[in-house]
């Protein structure tokens, strides 16, 4: 299967460290998850920071960076309604063919979608629904995640996981 | 140059960069009178006409809470994205954990439930 390559925005990073679940981006065959300098930047608590520290070095996602003059354009362009982390991700995923991982909504959905076209993006619930499919979680473990962000303010639109599997 | 700051709230030392930008001084006027700033003239004269200092710590307030009222609105009519605004909250001393509490105070959040998104042929 071919890899798709996913930039993946601090708010799914952030997640996923609280849930203490970074492992699940290396297991996730056919997919190449990787995080701009300036996302890493917005991950700020220590025990968030140390969960990705340990995940890259795992090798469970790689660092990028934003090169060239039309990414670097691009990137400042975004940074007028957007965040760093949020500019840098959409830039890379438009310029290189990149799918995106972000729990953003709104202003910023609209303009992923807009940009990248339907089909490229990805969120938490998307990655836990993807893991219970690949059986690297359980519908009840799934679950349980989702209790955990719900206290968080992560809020998902469904009772459990099994109404949408 | 005294009464003038006053007038419009500004320190003394803005108001004679303000004056510098309109043209109304010469860059050697600008600097003979930064220096008497300096030195402590523009206080005393304050003084000697019982004015008050102007109140940075009210000023800074005030254009914390219009900037923050400001970027929300931007928010809301998703005119700006939530980590812009989170950038522009913190810019003002606004903690993530207290933007989100505003954003649940003003129903921001409520529409704001996740459903899962995946790449195509995964659906």
């Amino acid at each position: 299967m071919a890899e798709r390559t996913v930039v993946v925005d601090a708010n799914v990073l952030i997640n996923l460290a609280h849930l203490d679940r970074l492992d699940l981006l290396g297991s996730l065959e056919g997919f190449d998850f990787v995080i701009p300098q300036e996302v890493r930047q917005e991950v700020t608590s220590a025990e968030a920071r140390a969960r990705l520290d340990g995940a890259l070095s795992l090798g469970h996602l790689r660092e990028t960076g934003l090169e060239g003059l039309e990414t670097l354009t691009l990137f400042a362009d975004f940074l007028q309604i957007m965040g760093q982390g949020e500019s840098a991700c959409l830039a890379l995923a438009t310029m290189r063919g990149w799918y995106i991982a972000s729990d953003e909504k709104r202003a910023f959905l609209r303009e992923a979608q807009r940009h990248l076209g339907p089909g490229r993006i990805l969120n938490t619930p998307g990655l836990l629904l993807l893991a219970i499919r690949r059986r690297l979680l359980t519908v009840e473990q799934a679950d349980e995640a989702k209790a955990i962000l719900e206290r968080c303010r992560f809020r998902m639109a469904f009772g459990s996981f099994r109404e949408i599997l | 140059m005294v009464l003038l700051a006053h007038h419009f709230g500004v320190s003394r030392t803005a108001a004679l960069y303000r004056l510098r930008n309109l043209h109304l001084l010469s860059q050697a006027e600008l600097a003979v009178l930064l220096a008497e700033e300096e030195a402590g003239h523009g206080k005393r004269i304050s003084g000697l006409l019982g004015l008050p200092e102007p109140d940075h710590a009210a000023g800074r307030g005030e254009f914390r809470s219009r900037l923050l009222g400001l970027a929300l609105e931007a928010y809301r009519r998703e005119k700006i994205t939530r980590g812009k605004l989170r950038e522009l909250a913190a810019g003002v001393g606004v903690s993530g954990d207290d933007l989100a509490a505003i954003l649940e105070g003003d129903g921001l959040q409520d529409d704001e439930r996740s459903v899962p998104l995946l790449p195509e042929g995964f659906e």
